[in-house]
């Protein structure tokens, strides 16, 4: 009887064990305002965006909040011109609708870290490419009020400084950068051309939402796929709208494409 | 009899937690290059083949015509298809005007 009961249990409760984690809530959500370039030889390129990290008990989502105001801002502008055709012909304009510059959403899960990143119209996920190790330093300050200290770390060919506090014993941070002893306040590579700053936090219950369906890959087959749109952005403009790009503008899609050139990884 | 409650209790396990291995694959919509204007209703697919035009913000001489193709009887169609003019409409302004902000 006690085996039967025992059996009964891991019937009924294994399966809802795996549910709870399927739905994982916020217990706290970080905002982080980020500031980077597009172009890392224009400085006028310079973005700042506002990104959330949730954290639940299982799963942590870091993503840009102008990602989903910018996909709902631009249905209600394309509802709009839908139904108030110019001249009888509908016209997309999205110049006024502000878009996402910051693409990458990094979910942590099970120890894992999963990167969903874009290029062009193809969404991909794949695991996080750099294994970070964490350098502990002496250093110390204070960011909103809680008492940080330093810590650096190569990731692939940058060298990043985070900074992180014991006053809050969860082990993430924004981005991939995160298993220190405390959540990441601030964080920055050597040439500052990403700069993420904790704006504030809150303890609130939200659903870690639903990430994009991605083309699941490896981070040398999404590095060799970005690198050709770099290498033949005509190319790129082919396969994205299914015909040449004009010829009198060649010239300036290849500039343009090329000055989108500021990656994290 | 230990062995046959094991086993019972991984396949009820396993058949529970095999519930979101569906696939959910992402419409495609077809994108062609033309000059029709009114929708156009294709009477065996059930389909509305819209056609619109991308502004080039930049440059008013790129303007160009896409068409995009959804199920007429379908709203979560149409807000796919819809969705799917706003991202061509931003591609191609990255493509021919840079990001649209600088």
């Amino acid at each position: 009887m006690r085996l039967f009961y025992k059996y009964f249990l891991l019937i009924f409760f294994l399966p809802l064990h795996f549910l709870s984690q399927e739905i994982d809530s916020s217990k706290i959500e970080c905002k982080y305002l980020i500031t980077f370039l597009i172009d890392t030889a224009n400085t006028n390129t310079l973005k700042k965006e506002n990104a959330s990290l949730l954290i639940g008990t299982h799963t942590s989502l870091f993503k840009s909040d102008q990602k989903q105001i910018a996909d709902s801002l631009t249905l209600i502008s394309v509802e709009k011109s839908v139904s108030n055709p110019v001249n009888g012909r509908i016209e997309i304009n999205t110049s006024s609708v502000p878009t996402a510059k910051f693409k990458p959403e990094v979910l942590y899960s099970g120890g894992k870290i999963t990167i969903y990143d874009e290029i062009s119209k193809e969404h991909y996920n794949f695991e996080a490419p750099n294994k970070i190790i964490w350098k502990f330093e002496n250093e110390t300050k204070i960011i909103q009020g809680y008492n940080c200290r330093k810590a650096i770390s190569k990731y692939g060919n940058k060298l990043i400084t985070v900074w992180y506090t014991e006053q809050i014993p969860i082990q993430d941070g924004p981005y991939t950068f995160k298993g220190l002893p405390g959540l990441v306040l601030e964080a920055y590579d050597s040439k500052d051309y990403f700069h993420f700053s904790l704006m504030g936090l809150k303890k609130i219950k939200k659903p870690i939402g639903k990430l994009p369906f991605g083309i699941d890959t490896t981070y040398e087959k999404f590095y060799k796929k970005r690198k050709e749109k770099m290498d033949d952005p005509l190319g790129s403009f082919f396969n994205t709208f299914g015909r040449p790009a004009p010829k009198n503008s060649e010239e300036r899609i290849i500039k343009n494409i090329r000055s989108i050139n500021n990656f994290l990884d | 009899m230990k062995k046959l409650l094991f086993v019972a209790a991984l396949g009820v396990v396993g058949l529970v937690c095999a519930k979101n291995t569906e696939e959910t694959k992402p419409t495609k919509y077809s994108v062609k290059n033309t000059e029709k204007i009114k929708p156009t209703k294709e009477e065996t697919k059930q389909q509305y083949c819209q056609t619109y035009t991308m502004v080039c913000w930049c440059d008013n001489s790129k303007d160009v015509n896409d068409t995009v193709c959804y199920e007429y009887d379908s709203p979560s169609d149409r807000r796919r298809a819809f969705a799917c003019m706003g991202e061509n409409s931003s591609l191609y302004n990255e493509y021919q005007c840079g990001s649209s902000s600088y």
